[in-house]
């Protein structure tokens, strides 16, 4: 408890401050994470405000979800300004308190153990190896959980846990090989920078050891081409396409590669899905088989329009949005302006790679000023298309319904 | 240092390339090529170099405030994350907060016994999102 006790002891001194006479110099810093800006974000039982803030180092103008540790979501206006998400404006989200925010380059060192050799990997030998890009959805599990009807605890994102970037490192593949994978090891796990504030697990999480080897599992260093915000897991990040964020370990320091199953907390306790179809039970439900998540789904946003947007008349109107796959390509997205009685199909944007977004686009006609219900519906590569009923489950986890954008013609 | 400008969001020219691989430490050095570039190359610059990183997080002063209630929550819970995380939640009720404050000391290590819990639960009830 050591840590956690010096926390407390610096966390109740800087009150002493601010109550003994510093108040100026404490209140400003404060001031600075609330920028006296909100947004108003679409949850279940209605519209809910967040402060934006710009007081994070690396990033633009953020939703504040929680200031430590950070939980920052991207404002959904981002999401219509291109294809991948810019770095300063990619979600951040963090499991404990203690997470890296220095680090030195030239000192840092990967380590691979339970291999036939350990190895230690410094920076500039990990960018002489054979590298790999692509782009790729990073999306937290509990992305749009506010959404759930009925609500969960948990973190209150709407559906801004999410970014789309080009990834560069090395495939997972050519580090283990360097290690010498033994045939007893059916796991690797992974391991960052960011530490528990107490005595427990720390936030390490593991793939089968066929998926690790599968090359396209990457070890990224660059992030759209350059070198990741510390807040995105600076310097190197495990990037897992099509599998949730959960996985995509930040500031990557260590591998083990393990025989058994994992049975750290955050595999076997955390991050557990009901086994049923797209992780559906019925609301309420505490008691079903689990399985930890993995693959993600077919989603789709409008991102032209927030809801709630009042839209001078026109006789049409563009309508612009993103779709992903989730583990697979998006080969169609439709919609409707008639809350899903009738559909067209948008015109596709660019295709950046299966894992990517995929943007899209359609001028609708309108006939009448008015209230309107705007949606998309994305269907993926592999035939899924996203259901218009909402799933459930008491983690939060996976929602992919079609999303409905209420907006006004004025 | 803070860096922006994904490089891809506007197609550039292969001398941006050689720009930013001849001098890898100034990522920037590239906006001034990208802005007059005529068009197509897409795919990023590879990364040459990796250099060393640090920052400051906005300080984080907030608290429930004073009295029985604010001081059990000041010292049980923010500790490891700010008010928000509470202030945020939807409104849950007792059996949920007490699912949560248990989470909070079994699996996460929160400092508190569990026969604190009930009253940590009273608390949140009286000063978190709650449904009565």
């Amino acid at each position: 408890m050591d840590r956690l006790d010096s926390l407390l002891a610096a966390a109740v001194a800087r009150r002493r401050l601010l109550a003994g006479g510093a108040f100026c110099l404490a209140a400003s810093t404060a001031a600075v994470a609330q920028s006296g800006k909100f947004a108003q974000l679409l949850m279940a039982g209605g519209a809910e405000q967040r402060p934006l803030t710009s007081a994070f180092a690396e990033k633009g103008e953020m939703i504040l979800q929680r200031n430590r540790p950070p939980l920052l979501e991207t404002p959904m206006s981002v999401f219509d300004e291109g294809v991948f998400t810019p770095n300063d404006r990619f979600f951040v989200r963090w499991h404990w308190a203690d997470i890296p925010l220095s680090v030195d380059a030239d000192a840092f060192r990967l380590s691979i153990t339970g291999g036939k050799k350990p190895v230690a990997l410094s920076l500039p030998e990990i960018l002489k190896l054979p590298r790999i890009s692509y782009a790729a959805v990073n999306q937290c599990s509990g992305n749009s959980r506010a959404l759930f009807s009925p609500r969960v605890p948990g973190a209150q994102w709407a559906h801004g846990a999410m970014g789309n970037a080009m990834w560069e490192g090395v495939a997972l593949k050519t580090l283990l090989e360097a290690a010498g994978v033994d045939p007893k090891s059916t796991a690797v796990r992974f391991g960052g920078l960011d530490k528990p504030l107490t005595q427990v697990d720390a936030f390490e999480k593991s793939l089968a050891v066929d998926h690790a080897m599968d090359g396209e599992v990457m070890v990224a260093f660059a992030m759209n081409g350059e070198q990741l915000p510390l807040l995105n897991g600076f310097p190197l990040r495990l990037i897992v396409p099509g599998w949730y964020s959960t996985y995509w370990v930040k500031s990557l320091n260590h591998i083990d590669l393990i025989a058994g199953k994992d049975t750290n907390y955050w595999m076997a306790k955390a991050y557990q899905i009901p086994t049923a179809p797209n992780a559906d039970v019925a609301p309420g439900t505490t008691e079903f088989a689990k399985t930890p998540i993995s693959v993600m789904n077919a989603r789709s946003w409008i991102t032209s329009a927030e809801p709630g947007a009042r839209i001078p008349f026109a006789t049409s109107l563009p309508v612009r949005g993103i779709a992903m796959g989730g583990d697979c390509g998006v080969s169609r997205v439709q919609v409707s302006v008639d809350a899903g009685k009738t559909w067209v199909d948008a015109k596709l944007g660019s295709d950046e790679g299966r894992y990517g977004f995929r943007r899209f686009e359609v001028s609708v006609p309108i006939r009448a000023r008015g209230p309107l219900t705007l949606m998309s519906r994305c269907t993926n590569s592999d035939g899924a298309v996203q259901p218009m009923k909402p799933n459930w489950n008491p983690g939060g986890y996976m929602r992919n319904c079609v999303e409905p954008c209420p907006i006004e013609i004025v | 240092m803070r860096l922006r400008h994904p490089l891809f969001a506007r197609a550039f020219v292969g001398t941006a390339l050689l720009l930013l691989a001849a001098c890898g430490s100034r990522p920037d050095a590239t906006t001034d090529a990208q802005d007059t570039a005529e068009s197509v190359e897409e795919k990023p610059a590879s990364l040459t170099r990796i250099n060393s990183a640090s920052i400051d997080l906005p300080a984080d002063e907030e608290t429930f405030g004073e009295g029985p209630d604010a001081d059990i929550l000041n010292r049980t819970c923010l500790a490891c994350h700010s008010v928000s995380m509470i202030r945020y939640q939807p409104p849950l009720d007792r059996k949920q907060w007490t699912a949560t404050v248990n989470k909070m000391r079994d699996a996460y290590g929160a400092p508190y016994s569990a026969s604190e819990t009930p009253a940590i639960v009273d608390a949140l009830m009286a000063q978190a999102p709650a449904r009565k």
